[in-house]
């Protein structure tokens, strides 16, 4: 098994024929790891390595004790029952929503509440300062914070029309 | 209770209904496990122990669910828009062991782990809900122990609402800026001018008599028009009339300088209160009103927002007041003279109002965006020249050119769209505010002409039509102003509010009102079953018991984050707990005076602050009033006296930011020294021997030991061996005290963690030693 080296400061890289997820039991929600039908793990924890840049490339697969047992490098590649539970955890683990439309921008001395759809639904955003509320992700793309700590994704501020523009384009 | 929202009426009855449902409209997934031996009881009316709404529905979305616990279950209900009730999930208290909360990313899990070791996941939540469901967790772990929650938990942990609005207010401020009652605060902010009655009564006068002056001219030109220049009468009236309107501009520009250096007097001292007040306050309230708040936040309240109250009550109330003088007296004139033909004239107010305030917005928004792009590129030119030696190292000049660029490329774009509409909105805007000019040529020039003999009583005059061209055209530029005072307006009372926000907090450390005052504290602490948690999310300490008698030197060890310097800050009242109790002498902390406490609790820090001024003044900062023999006393007991009679300046050797360079050694002995001058009862060394070299360690140990000496002492320290003169160590591990004993009690335990921390020092210590021998070699 060359991905699984011995040593500790090597990435391990798993090749999709050698992980499988699957429940520990019906009841449990937790999620169990066998690689290579030799060595198995409890209470795994999945994580993205690039969620932005590349969301479905390098899954890290992590320990009840939060340490890396290793990664996955193609998701699509794994057996279709592991994928399927990997999808739902990713899902679930994942939950920054995606702007997809503003219906009504309105800022009151730095004081800026949208009214927003987003992948996950309806929501009202209501951001102080927004110089210091948002993060440039790429051209075009930005990272807002609320002022609960909440934090959506904008994939494309110039499609979100003249409204959101005129607010944003401050900060892009 | 805090841990109660209000659900809806079918969330609640849900929960009746459920048990003995089928046909009633609600579903029950597994409503068998409801009682937790599979028999259907029905619930007449549970009472409801802990309600609290989520704000992410079953499938993930945004959407209603709530968390309902009554002296049986912990249910979970979907509630929809259409006022259908659901639940998903339902357990029985009695088959869990625990409760718990999962952080993801931007959201969280509240999950339920039963008995047997399964864990379902109860709901999820936003990041915002976090440390509401951080509290259910703890509140259903309470259930399942059968305990009492503790009152602590729930407390504060939503964020306000504004009541009036109900826009989430900031945390920090309090204040929604939509409601805030702009006249109650531009009120409270005048009332710091009124112990300056003198000064604000002259000011109003010369504002009113100052105005007054700068119309009455046009009047007098209109009086000289129709009387003396198209008549041809009273030739001999000109000298005089001329004489009058050079006085009366001269009398007019002679009161506004007057009324210029009253006003710079009163409105700035109005700003030194204010300045002085907020400071005042925030030097009073406690560290965990800093902890909630940053740093550079509260540092523009003091400045920015202060900055901003300054600009506003130096100039803008000023302008504010004249303003509205100039147009009321300008529109008194005017409608007395004729009003028909004034009311003509204000036709294209509005227009020139509204379009004012819409042009403002484009500009302040193109402005806005100039200052960000202007700010990143010389944050980017800062950062790149200050990373000089990588880019070159790395040969990457090219790439941060052209990163460069691109960069300034956006400069220009946002500098020329600025610059555009500036050129292309303000001719407009002028040319609207032109158009009352015209109105008064067409009508007023008609009754001109149908006025030949230019009699006041028979038409408009030709002094009259002067005097309306004029006064309109002075009329324009405070009208254009008080449209833009309105945003100048909400800002500063915005501002305004902030500041008083500082003023009005109340520390959450207080003293009691029956304190107890303590001249002299013996030092006997004991902890009573502390816990603390900074963000009320993860506790740092829990349930620390410990009886320190008069004395005895404690040692706490532990790894990194395990809450030694939190016990140190409960100590020193910094914060106070938030269940339990720290008694000293018998006496509850909080209990004690804020000042006898205060003045017998001394601190050592491991990185010790020196505050700017004379090593002199810095180890008297407890006690400023010490004489200089006791100032050398405790630095000669502190292993400080040679090191600081070495310098060409002794004890006047000026340290802190640009004063002399002194090391970390010699620093931790000016500490010593201070604290040993400031004789506290109770002693606190946080690290003290840190980052110094053997043989300085060794002088700082022998200054510890003069120090402790006769004092009930706390000690944290890394290096386990600088602990050995302690009485007793305290071994805390995750927030709680795992071992307590002396020095060689604990080495004897076989699986103990200072042991093993004593050890594994050992092991580090020889390999050093080991590296140094082959140095040597």
């Amino acid at each position: 098994m060359s991905s699984m080296s011995s040593n500790q400061y090597d990435l391990r890289v798993f090749k999709p024929e050698e992980v499988r997820l699957f429940r520990s039991s019906p009841n449990d929600a937790t999620i169990r790891l066998t690689v290579n039908d030799e060595r198995s793990w409890y209470n795994v924890r999945i994580s993205r390595a690039f969620p932005f840049s590349d969301p479905e490339a390098y899954i890290g697969l992590r320990d009840g004790n939060d340490a890396e047992i290793g990664l996955i490098e193609d998701m699509k590649a794994l057996d279709p029952a592991s994928r399927a539970l990997l999808d739902i955890e990713l899902e679930r683990r994942y939950f920054t929503p995606k702007v997809e439309a503003v219906t009504v921008a309105d800022e009151v001395h730095g004081l800026v509440t949208f009214r927003v759809k987003t992948d996950r639904g309806d929501r009202t955003i209501v951001i102080r300062n927004l110089r210091d509320s948002s993060f440039q992700l790429g051209p075009n793309r930005l990272m807002l914070v609320d002022i609960d700590g909440n934090r959506y994704e904008l994939p494309d501020v110039r499609s979100l029309g003249p409204v959101a523009y005129t607010v944003l384009a401050k900060v892009i | 209770m805090s841990l109660i929202d209000t659900p809806p009426e079918s969330v609640s009855q849900a929960l009746t209904r459920g048990a003995s449902l089928n046909g009633n409209g609600l579903h029950n997934d597994d409503s068998q496990k409801r009682n937790g031996n599979g028999s259907q009881e029905t619930h007449p009316e549970p009472e409801i122990r802990l309600s609290l709404a989520t704000d992410l529905a079953q499938n993930g979305e945004f959407g209603e669910r709530w968390l309902l616990v009554d002296d049986t279950n912990v249910s979970v209900v979907s509630y929809s828009s259409n006022g259908k009730a659901h639940i998903d999930l339902s357990r029985p208290i009695s088959g869990l062991r625990e409760a718990r909360t999962e952080t993801l990313v931007d959201s969280g899990a509240l999950l339920l782990v039963d008995k047997s070791g399964d864990t379902a996941e109860a709901l999820r939540y936003s990041t915002g809900l976090s440390g509401v469901f951080a509290g259910a967790a703890r509140a259903i772990k309470s259930y399942i122990d059968d305990e009492d929650v503790p009152e602590s938990i729930g407390k504060d942990m939503r964020r306000k609402k504004c009541p009036t609005c109900g826009d989430p207010l900031p945390e920090d401020t309090g204040v929604c800026i939509r409601c805030i009652d702009k006249r109650a605060v531009l009120l409270r902010l005048l009332s710091f001018a009124f112990p300056y009655p003198k000064q604000l009564i002259l000011m109003t006068a010369l504002m009113i008599i100052g105005t007054f002056l700068g119309i009455l001219p046009t009047k007098v030109q209109q009086i000289l028009t129709d009387s003396v220049l198209v008549p041809h009468k009273h030739i001999s009236w000109i000298p005089w009339i001329v004489f009058l309107l050079i006085l009366m501009s001269g009398m007019a520009v002679a009161l506004n300088v007057w009324r210029g250096r009253v006003a710079a007097w009163l409105s700035n001292h109005i700003v030194y209160s204010i300045r002085t007040i907020a400071y005042e306050r925030l030097q009073s309230l406690s560290l965990g009103y800093y902890d909630k708040r940053q740093t550079g936040s509260l540092l523009a309240r003091i400045t920015q927002d202060v900055n901003e109250l300054q600009a506003f009550i130096v100039d803008g109330i000023q302008l504010f007041v004249v303003n509205t003088l100039q147009i009321v007296m300008i529109m008194a004139t005017l409608l007395v003279s004729n009003w028909q033909l004034t009311l003509l004239v204000l036709i294209p107010v509005p227009l020139t109002v509204y379009l004012t305030r819409r042009i403002s917005k484009v500009l302040w928004n193109t402005l806005h965006r100039l200052y960000y792009v202007r700010s990143g590129l010389s944050g980017a030119i800062s950062s790149v020249l200050s990373g000089v030696r990588v880019v070159k190292a790395f040969a990457q000049e090219a790439r941060e050119t052209e990163k460069f660029r691109k960069r300034s490329h956006t400069l220009f774009e946002a500098q020329v769209n600025v610059e555009k509409a500036w050129a292309t909105y303000f001719p407009i805007l002028g040319f609207i505010t032109t158009l009352g000019t015209y109105v008064i040529w067409f009508y007023g020039g008609r009754e001109v002409v149908h006025n030949p003999l230019n009699l006041p009583g028979h038409g408009m005059t030709l002094g009259y039509l002067m005097m309306f061209l004029n006064f309109i055209a002075m009329l324009m530029s405070p009208l254009s102003q008080m449209t833009r005072m309105a945003d100048w307006l909400s800002r500063s009372t915005a501002a305004a509010e902030r500041v008083f926000e500082v003023i009005d907090a109340e520390p959450d450390v207080l003293n009691a009102s029956d304190a107890v005052r303590m001249p002299r504290i013996e030092g006997r602490v004991e902890l009573k079953n502390v816990r603390f948690s900074y963000d009320k999310n993860q506790n740092v300490l829990q349930d620390v018991s410990l009886t320190v008698e008069p004395g005895e030197m404690i040692g706490l060890v532990g790894h990194t984050g395990a809450g030694k310097s939190t016990l140190i800050n409960l100590l020193s009242r910094f914060y106070d707990v938030q269940e339990g109790a720290i008694l000293i002498d018998g006496v509850d902390i909080r209990q004690i005076d804020v000042e006898d406490l205060r003045s017998q609790v001394g601190v050592v820090l491991q990185e010790p602050f020196l505050f700017p001024g004379t090593i002199a003044d810095n180890i008297a900062y407890a006690r400023p009033d010490s004489s200089r023999l006791e100032i050398m006393k405790a630095a000669k007991a502190a292993n400080a006296h040679d090191f600081v009679m070495k310098f060409a300046d002794g004890y006047d050797t000026y340290v802190g930011e640009r004063g002399a360079r002194l090391s970390g050694g010699e620093r931790q002995r000016l500490s010593i020294a201070r604290a040993i001058l400031h004789n506290p009862r109770i002693l606190i060394l946080d690290e003290a021997t840190a980052s110094v070299d053997t043989e300085t360690e060794k002088k700082i140990q022998e200054a510890i030991g003069r120090l402790i000496t006769g004092r009930t002492t706390f000690a944290i320290a890394h290096r386990l061996s600088t602990l050995r003169n302690a009485s007793r160590l305290v071994v805390i591990e995750r927030g709680k005290v795992a071992e307590v004993g002396t020095h060689d009690e604990l080495m004897a335990l076989p699986e103990g963690i200072f042991r093993k921390l004593v050890n594994m020092q050992q092991e580090v210590n020889k390999m050093h030693q080991e590296v140094s021998e082959l140095n040597v070699v």
